[in-house]
């Protein structure tokens, strides 16, 4: 699990850019609490403040399902981006993928926010 | 016999591995059996195809076809398209389909099927009608593309939206993404996710959403699509390397229109279609003893039943040019599994001799 370090007072900002052949959608949430839904392809998260954030677990999935071509040539050129915007300052990072079944797989993100 | 007895065991492999990838691939539904090349041009070129006539929908990377009754004949088709721009950050699915919703109009780019061009070899030791003699070995390259292909727009957008909507209200637990992240190989991710689907919770927070998700795994296909395509070949008039070469060429174009017998069936765990096909065709044809070549015009077209794994299909081309003459032959498709699919054809070749047409062809979809 990442883990996120962002300064104290400042406002947090996700951005999480798609890029798949896939129909997809996604979620967020903060320890386990859905604060997002998606079906776009790029979405933005407003976080809040790093004081509120301290200590949670935010996780983010995006689910796809392939009705139109071959899934495994599908899900490798899948990319799914995560930037977390604070202060002027960027952390990206890129999700893992895992493929589920025949026409499902999941790419996911999940981090400990820490206010330093 | 040696060839047809390695082909016999290269199917029997292919069929093999194939199942050995998947326990329950009986019980795979149709969206899965998307290997729906049926031949390639290179084949089509040289008449080692069960069918002249089809448009392929779903790509793998690379597939192997194999015919002419298990007695030699190979071809290879490649599909590029998932091997350029591999770290595109513009990929979606109504992209791939050419649609986009632009201030609340749906618009459609008919030519976004350039993307499915394929690319194939083949290889075959047969015997030509105008060269008498005993079989020859003929090599054949060829390329197709899809040029012009129409979805139902509104369709294809209310797909997208549905399923999108199903699929964010997926939600797996922190936990599960927890331990799943400290993990290496996908394999033990996958069984991470997969044992959480088996638990009472998995099935309580997550079986409504995959339940729903069941109706819109039937395959999507185009109203109405037409493909290029064009092969070249190559014959030793001699079973030498220096031995002189013969060629033929050949361009072609074809339609097919499709239309669906179920829409919104929920019975059906399968999209019955109903596809009509045109083809056009011109081939100059060196395969001749002297240094003539032949010139014919071709026309026909197909009209084919698609019942699920099963496809029943009837095909006439009418030729014209240098001789005057017809193919008729009647075809079954059935669907294997996802990698694999056999065909079969039989009636009339063009030929005036030797005309018969008893073709089964094998044809393996591989991902690497």
């Amino acid at each position: 699990m990442e883990t996120i370090k962002i300064p104290q007072g400042s406002t947090v900002r996700l951005m999480v850019d798609i890029s798949s052949q896939a129909n997809s959608g996604s979620n967020m949430s903060i320890d386990d609490i859905i604060i997002k839904k998606s079906t776009s392809h790029n979405f933005l998260v407003e976080l809040g403040s790093i004081e509120s954030l301290n200590g949670k677990t935010l996780s983010g999935t995006s689910n796809f399902f392939v009705a139109i071509g071959d899934i495994d040539l599908i899900k490798r050129n899948t990319i799914v981006e995560y930037r977390f915007k604070f202060n002027g300052e960027e952390k990206k990072f890129i999700c893992d993928k895992t493929k589920l079944n025949k026409d499902l797989f999941v790419a996911f993100f999940v981090g400990k926010i820490e206010m330093v | 016999m040696k060839n047809r007895i390695g082909l016999i065991g290269f199917t029997f492999f292919a069929s093999m591995v194939s199942f050995g990838q998947d326990k329950n691939a009986l019980d795979i539904p149709l969206s899965e059996f998307n290997m729906s090349n049926i031949s390639s041009p290179a084949f089509v070129l040289i008449n080692e195809s069960p069918s002249e006539i089809y448009v392929p929908e779903n790509l793998k990377a690379l597939i192997v076809h194999t015919t002419s009754n298990l007695d030699g004949g190979l071809s290879i088709e490649l599909s590029p398209y998932y091997y350029i721009n591999t770290d595109s950050k513009d990929r979606s699915f109504l992209k791939y389909v050419g649609i986009k919703e632009d201030l609340g109009e749906i618009k459609q780019n008919p030519f976004s099927g350039l993307n499915t061009t394929t690319i194939s070899i083949a290889y075959a030791n047969k015997e030509f009608e105008n060269l008498i003699d005993n079989e020859r070995k003929v090599f054949s390259v060829g390329a197709r593309t899809k040029i012009l292909r129409f979805y139902n727009k509104q369709g294809i957008v209310d797909y997208d939206r549905k399923v999108s909507e199903i699929l964010q209200d997926i939600q797996w637990p922190s936990s599960v993404l927890i331990k799943a992240s400290e993990v290496e190989t996908e394999e033990e991710r996958t069984k991470i996710f997969n044992d959480y689907l088996e638990t009472d919770e998995g099935k309580s927070n997550l079986g409504t959403q995959l339940e729903k998700l069941e109706f819109y795994k039937k395959p999507i296909k185009p109203i109405f699509q037409v493909d290029g395509a064009m092969g070249y070949s190559a014959l030793f008039k001699e079973n030498n390397v220096n031995s002189a070469t013969v060629n033929r060429l050949g361009v072609w174009l074809i339609s097919e229109f499709s239309l669906i017998l179920n829409k919104d069936s929920e019975k059906n765990k399968y999209n019955y279609y109903l596809n009509a096909f045109l083809v056009g065709r011109y081939i100059e044809d060196g395969f001749i003893k002297d240094e003539r070549k032949l010139y014919y015009k071709d026309f026909g077209g197909k009209i084919e039943m698609e019942l699920g794994r099963m496809s029943f299909s009837y095909e006439y081309i009418s030729r014209s040019g240098s001789e005057k003459s017809s193919r008729s032959v009647g075809n079954i498709k059935f669907l294997v599994n996802k990698d694999i699919n056999l065909t079969g054809g039989f009636g009339k070749d063009f030929s005036s001799e030797e005309n018969l047409v008893a073709l089964f062809g094998i044809n393996w979809g591989i991902n690497f």
